[in-house]
């Protein structure tokens, strides 16, 4: 049994153990503790454990290197002074980064691009993986996010279906009902803003099994109509309007023009359904409202998962069909049936989007240590002469190879400083240039323990890449750095050729990416719009509820659009319910008189006067809306191209009359507009009808102002747009003002935000590529002198030599591109669902990323090859290179 | 002893500090802590555990010094001391050394102002 005297630092007598050979333990860690019990009744606890931590520490490093040695030779150690304590060994050390930076100043190209290459290489990955991290990652702010589920048919349940199922959600640890809205917020006596708000049914905080930082969540009986108003704020809300106020339970803000009791706070970071959704409503949920709005998230029951679930599912659409009906197809909530992860909700379609941008910085990484790895390769075997001499002269080859490996490590420091600026400095910018959506971006924040990895990565790559030639070097011996520089070099170099042909792979993988994504982007510009973006500032305006009554929306819209008018600078204006581009917003069903019903919904947009003339859209057929449109008057819609395609192939559509499905009637069609890209770029324009707000009781709270300016840039109407609306009135909330050029780009989608990032990786790649065909060739032709000037001298033409050079770099360069090519054939179905208009094998850019890489490659190859046709043979004959 | 036949100056100190330990009479006093201690009350020289065995085991190797284990000491929680004493070849290079220093010193004396 061993038996510790008391008091000995436990954890540094462990470390001593483990370094220490098995034999020796016994004898060294007796010593110490014998020692520490004398020292220990001389001075005290204190000297002793402080005495003993000193030695452990001190011992450490010999220990460690003394089983080395003996590991390799059997005894101790190459020579004392490595050994000995303190000064000597430290000095050797010192000696050997001063040399060894030297080493590499003398030679600034090499470290300028190692250091740029493996820092930018290593910085990019790391700031994509914090974000990667962030958004894909990292937990969701609620209890085992995992178990929560997504029920099919999103933002389409009724309420009626909601408090049906409310206590048969049989087989799920709970279930509640939600929507968004956006809603207007102020204190009772603030400015006015306007907020997203999740509006859900009283069980959402238990399903999603987060409690408040403050007050409570929602009761039952909170979501019932006419329930006393309550809110819970989300933590941002009440830190940046509410100044952290402690006692902010009980306050009163008003929210849609309706005061509310604040009666919770979420914890930082809590987010639902999407970040930046920041107030909290129980619902109403109406049994009376039997429009489609609401979804429905569950949790599975613990240790379930969504395949598990079919029978459940078989119990909720049985209940649904036995209680509801279904009479169109569209809306049948019986079928189809299944359930989604929150997360992928939540993440959307961003994920594959990430991950390829990942995957092309990844290949950016590779490169650099490919072209790093090529440069080292070269450099040590151009220097094989100098290390064979110094070990000729007495240096042991263990100092030598150590003396690499400070080199290595100096270019991994300076590489990952490098990297760790770069994402730091650039990781807002690499941010913005990827496809996030707004609510996704929130909170995305530079993570340092990541940059910490990053940097231990910098090190870690640089040691590799330094080890080939180390291990290469040492391997070789002495004898054959001393003996090549006798006579001409004629093998060597398959690594870093094999290198080359891997980075030229790469650089026309990432080309070829990039051609694909600016063709997708030139396709997706040669989409009409059916509408003119330029000169147009966009505006989203609120009016809540209670602070603008129903019937007296519509009209206010109008007033407001003729105050907007009147600020100078101002063309026109007119509103819309939701702004072309944005996304399908609200569908109904649709009827047409003498028809059956048909079962389909169509998008529809509420406008006020004026609003196809101020968007640029073109009148076809009959007339837009005009001043004769009074409210109480006739009901008359405005429909486009593609309705009429659908629905009037074949008769007059002007005069007909269609539903429009808000309780007004019959509407007649007095009007026939040019397609409006509504829902985006990317899908076709389906059947739309406009009607206009003031003929109606009821329009919704949300409209979008397109304000049309001959002043450049749009934004300038920024300011007197706001106040113009401020002095409107007030409780006006103002929200989204951006140009619809800006709106326009973004409708580019992913396509136009990954163009970007995947253009610069292109160049990088090339110029990466670029550099690694010259470095290695530049090598090749310099090792070689001696063999061009034997050639010139015994009469070869240079031109000879050129071709000589150049056919070895062309058939790299050719090998690198074929397979490169290959590589994208295979990479570019990953892309296909961020392309547009092209197929993931389109033959243009294909062809454009072999030119490219070819050319530059050769280009690369060049330069050393006129250099090595311009040798002088008596020089080069007396150079020992 | 290098290939050279001299030895490095801590393992000439080492040698000189275990020497020392013997010549106060005592084998079983001879261990790699004692060592350590005759150096640095001896010499100024604080050198760590880990390097003393280092030199010690080098040494062994190179045949100046050799060591046996003794029985484990309870009061050592219950591990064993490695006793070491100079071989003919370690007392023969501590001697070469002292004899190149002293020559090498040789009408030095009074030439060099060296403090201490």
């Amino acid at each position: 049994m061993t038996r510790r005297p008391p008091g000995v630092p436990r954890v540094f007598e462990a470390l001593l153990g483990i370094a220490l050979p098995p034999e020796e333990q016994g004898a060294a860690l007796g010593d110490l503790a014998e020692e520490f019990r004398r020292i220990h009744a001389e001075s005290g606890p204190g000297a002793a454990r402080r005495w003993y931590r000193r030695q452990v520490l001190s011992s450490l490093r010999t220990t460690v290197e003394r089983r080395w040695w003996r590991h390799r030779r059997g005894f101790s150690g190459p020579a004392e002074a490595f050994s000995e304590q303190g000064g000597g060994r430290m000095e050797g050390m010192g000696r050997d980064v001063r040399y060894a930076v030297r080493s590499l100043f003398g030679q600034p190209s090499y470290l300028v691009i190692a250091v740029l290459t493996l820092g930018a290489g290593i910085g990019g990955t790391a700031a994509l993986w914090s974000v990667i991290h962030d958004t894909l990652l990292k937990p969701l702010p609620y209890a085992d996010d995992g178990q929560l589920v997504v029920l099919w048919d999103q933002y389409s349940w009724r309420a009626p279906e909601l408090l049906h199922m409310r206590d048969r959600w049989d087989g799920f640890d709970g279930a509640s009902g939600y929507t968004t809205a956006s809603v207007t917020f102020r204190l009772p006596d603030g400015p006015t803003s306007q907020f997203n708000s999740t509006l859900a049914s009283a069980e959402l905080f238990d399903v999603l099994g987060t409690r408040p930082l403050l007050g409570r969540g929602f009761e039952p009986g909170d979501d019932a109509p006419g329930a006393a108003p309550v809110v819970v704020l989300g933590h941002e809300v009440w830190q940046n309007d509410l100044g952290s106020d402690p006692n902010v339970l009980g306050r009163i803000v008003v929210i849609d023009g309706e005061p509310r009791t604040v009666v919770g706070v979420m914890p930082r970071g809590f987010f639902f359904p999407e970040r930046g959704y920041s107030v909290f409503l129980p619902g109403p949920i109406d049994p009376e409202n039997s429009s489609g709005r609401w979804s429905v998230v569950a949790r599975l029951p613990e240790g379930r998962a969504i395949a598990d679930m079919a029978p459940v599912l078989d119990h909720v659409t049985t209940e649904l069909g036995a209680n509801f009906e279904y009479p169109s197809r569209q809306w049948d909530r019986t079928e189809g049936a299944e359930l989604f992860p929150l997360r992928d909700e939540i993440v959307g379609d961003v994920r594959t989007a990430l991950w390829l941008t990942l995957g092309a910085v990844g290949l950016i990484l590779a490169m650099a240590v490919a072209n790093v790895s090529a440069l080292a390769l070269s450099r040590t075997r151009a220097r094989r002469q100098e290390l064979a001499i110094r070990i000729a002269l007495g240096a042991g080859r263990g100092r030598i190879g150590r003396q690499l490996l400070v080199e290595s490590t100096v270019v991994g420091l300076l590489a990952g400083i490098v990297g760790v600026a770069f994402a730091a400095g650039a990781f807002q910018g690499i941010v913005g240039a990827l496809p996030l959506t707004r609510e996704l971006s929130m909170g995305l924040g530079v993570d340092w323990r990541i940059f910490g990895a990053a940097f231990g990565l910098a090190l870690l790559v640089s040691l590799a890449v330094g080890s080939a030639p180390i291990l290469n070097f040492l391997r070789a011996g002495p004898r054959g750095g001393l003996s090549s520089s006798r006579r001409v070099v004629t093998s060597g170099g398959v690594l870093e050729r094999g290198l080359v042909v891997f980075e030229m792979a790469l650089a026309v993988i990432l080309i070829t990416g990039a051609g694909l994504m600016l063709r997708s982007v030139d396709a997706l510009y040669d989409v009409d719009p059916g509408f003119e973006p330029e000169g147009l500032l966009k505006v989203t305006v609120t009016m809540g509820q209670l602070d603008f009554p129903d019937a007296e929306r519509g009209m206010a819209l109008e007033a407001l659009g003729d105050r907007l008018e009147a600020v100078p600078g101002v063309q026109s204006a007119a509103a819309v319910q939701v702004p072309p581009l944005w996304g399908a917003g609200w569908n109904f069903g649709l009827a047409i008189e003498g028809r059956e019903p048909i079962n389909r919904s169509t998008l529809y947009r509420f406008v006020t006067e004026g609003y196809f003339a101020n968007a640029g859209v073109d009148v076809i057929e009959g007339r837009e809306f005009e001043a004769t449109d009074e409210p109480g008057s006739t009901v008359v819609t405005v429909v486009n191209q593609a309705f009429v395609r659908e629905y009037f192939a074949d008769e007059e559509v002007l005069g007909a009359r269609i539903d429009p499905g808000l309780g007004s009637g019959w509407a007649t069609v007095v009007g026939v507009v040019e397609d409006e890209a509504l829902t985006g770029l990317r899908e076709p324009v389906g059947p739309a009808r406009y009607v206009l707000g003031r003929q109606f009781s009821w329009v919704p709270e949300n409209h979008t102002f397109l304000i049309r300016t001959s002043l450049d840039p749009v934004e300038t109407l920024a300011g007197p747009v706001r106040a113009a609306v401020r002095e409107f009135d007030p409780r006006v909330a103002v929200s989204d003002l951006e140009s619809m050029d800006a709106a326009f780009e973004r409708a580019l989608g992913r396509t136009g935000q990954m163009v970007h990032l995947l253009t610069a990786l292109g160049l990088l790649g090339l110029v990466l590529g670029a550099v690694g065909v010259y470095g290695v060739l530049n090598h090749f032709v310099t090792r070689r002198t001696r063999e061009w000037g034997v050639r010139l001298a015994l009469g070869q033409s240079p031109a000879r030599v050129i071709r000589h050079i150049m056919g070895g770099a062309g058939r790299l360069v050719g090998f690198g591109v074929a397979l490169g090519l290959i590589g994208a054939w295979f990479g570019s179905r990953a892309l296909s669902a961020v392309l547009f208009g092209i197929a993931p094998t389109d033959a243009t850019s294909f062809a454009g990323g072999a030119i490219v890489l070819t050319l530059v490659g050769l280009l690369a190859a060049a330069l050393p090859a006129r250099r090595a046709a311009t040798v002088d043979p008596v020089i080069s004959l007396h150079s020992e290179g | 002893m290098g290939k050279d036949g001299f030895i490095g100056s801590l393992e000439e100190l080492v040698l000189l500090a275990l020497a020392r330990v013997h010549a106060r009479g005592d084998d079983e006093a001879a261990y790699g802590m004692t060592v350590r201690r005759e150096l640095e009350e001896r010499a100024g020289r604080d050198v760590s555990i880990g390097a003393v065995y280092s030199t010690l085991d080098r040494m062994e190797a190179k045949g100046l010094v050799r060591s046996r284990l003794a029985d484990p000491d309870p009061a050592r929680g219950g591990r064993p001391r490695r006793y070491f004493s100079l071989t003919e070849e370690g007392v023969a290079a501590v001697g070469q050394a002292r004899s190149m220093r002293d020559r090498l010193w040789d009408g030095l004396e009074g030439a060099l102002d060296y403090p201490g």
